[in-house]
């Protein structure tokens, strides 16, 4: 087991290879992108042509690496930046609406698509209305901010939290 | 969550006591977002190193503890 500086696991070094796991992870996000919905294990098994348990055990290793992460119930949660589940950041584009887990991935969900987007979204403190906007490559609006609650090294200690 | 400016988010943090996060302007995050979440539809994607994703932090301009990976 590879570990980082301050005795962390580097899912990315730990991840190995295994070939279902990472097959799965390109149709996962292929679907994504054409139909803005996360498929779940039935809709994954059936157009991958694996057993229940292969799919189970294939997103169990993708959660492991920090590719995914699942619900209780073995579902996939978020493949970030994409929700599996309502959020309130509904990310508009000419090629499809998308569920992000935070404001953050809601910039980024335009920009990995290539296109243009707007996240319509209501400022915490002042209540004042406004758009997050994806313009080419240029995110807006000037001066708006995002607050992220944690320290980077603890991004995946509460992934839904965070 | 996103704030229309940053006075509004230093003043949200006040109030509800926060002093662990941190504040980043859309713009830093749409350079960052590249880096971070590019290339998620190729197959032959795989995860960033911890280096990697460091690397990428630093490039954006985003330095200092809160963005240590560890």
């Amino acid at each position: 087991m590879t570990r980082g500086q301050a005795g962390r696991r580097d899912p990315a070094l730990a991840c190995g290879s295994d070939a279902v796991a990472w097959r799965l992870r390109g149709h996962l996000y292929r679907k994504i992108r054409e139909s803005g919905v996360v498929p779940g294990r039935a809709g994954l098994r059936k157009e991958l042509g694996v057993e229940a348990v292969e799919v189970d055990r294939a997103l169990r290793f993708l959660a492991d690496a920090h590719v995914l992460a699942l619900d209780q119930a073995g579902e996939v949660w978020m493949a970030h930046p994409f929700s599996a589940v309502p959020t309130p950041y509904r990310v508009e584009t000419p090629v499809g609406d998308y569920w992000a887990n935070c404001a953050w991935d809601a910039i980024a969900i335009p920009l990995i698509l290539g296109t243009d987007g707007r996240t319509p979204t209501v400022c915490p403190h002042s209540g004042v209305r406004f758009d997050l906007t994806n313009v080419g490559r240029r995110v807006g609006p000037e001066g708006s901010v995002v607050r992220l609650p944690v320290p980077a090294r603890d991004f995946w200690d509460d992934i839904g939290f965070t | 969550m996103a704030f229309r400016s940053e006075g509004d988010a230093r003043a949200w943090a006040i109030e509800h006591g926060d002093d662990r996060g941190a504040t980043v302007p859309v713009d830093v995050l749409g350079g960052l977002s590249h880096h971070w979440y590019g290339g998620r539809f190729s197959d032959d994607w795989r995860p960033a190193t911890g280096a990697a994703r460091q690397a990428s932090l630093r490039e954006a301009g985003l330095g200092g503890a809160f963005w240590e990976l560890g």
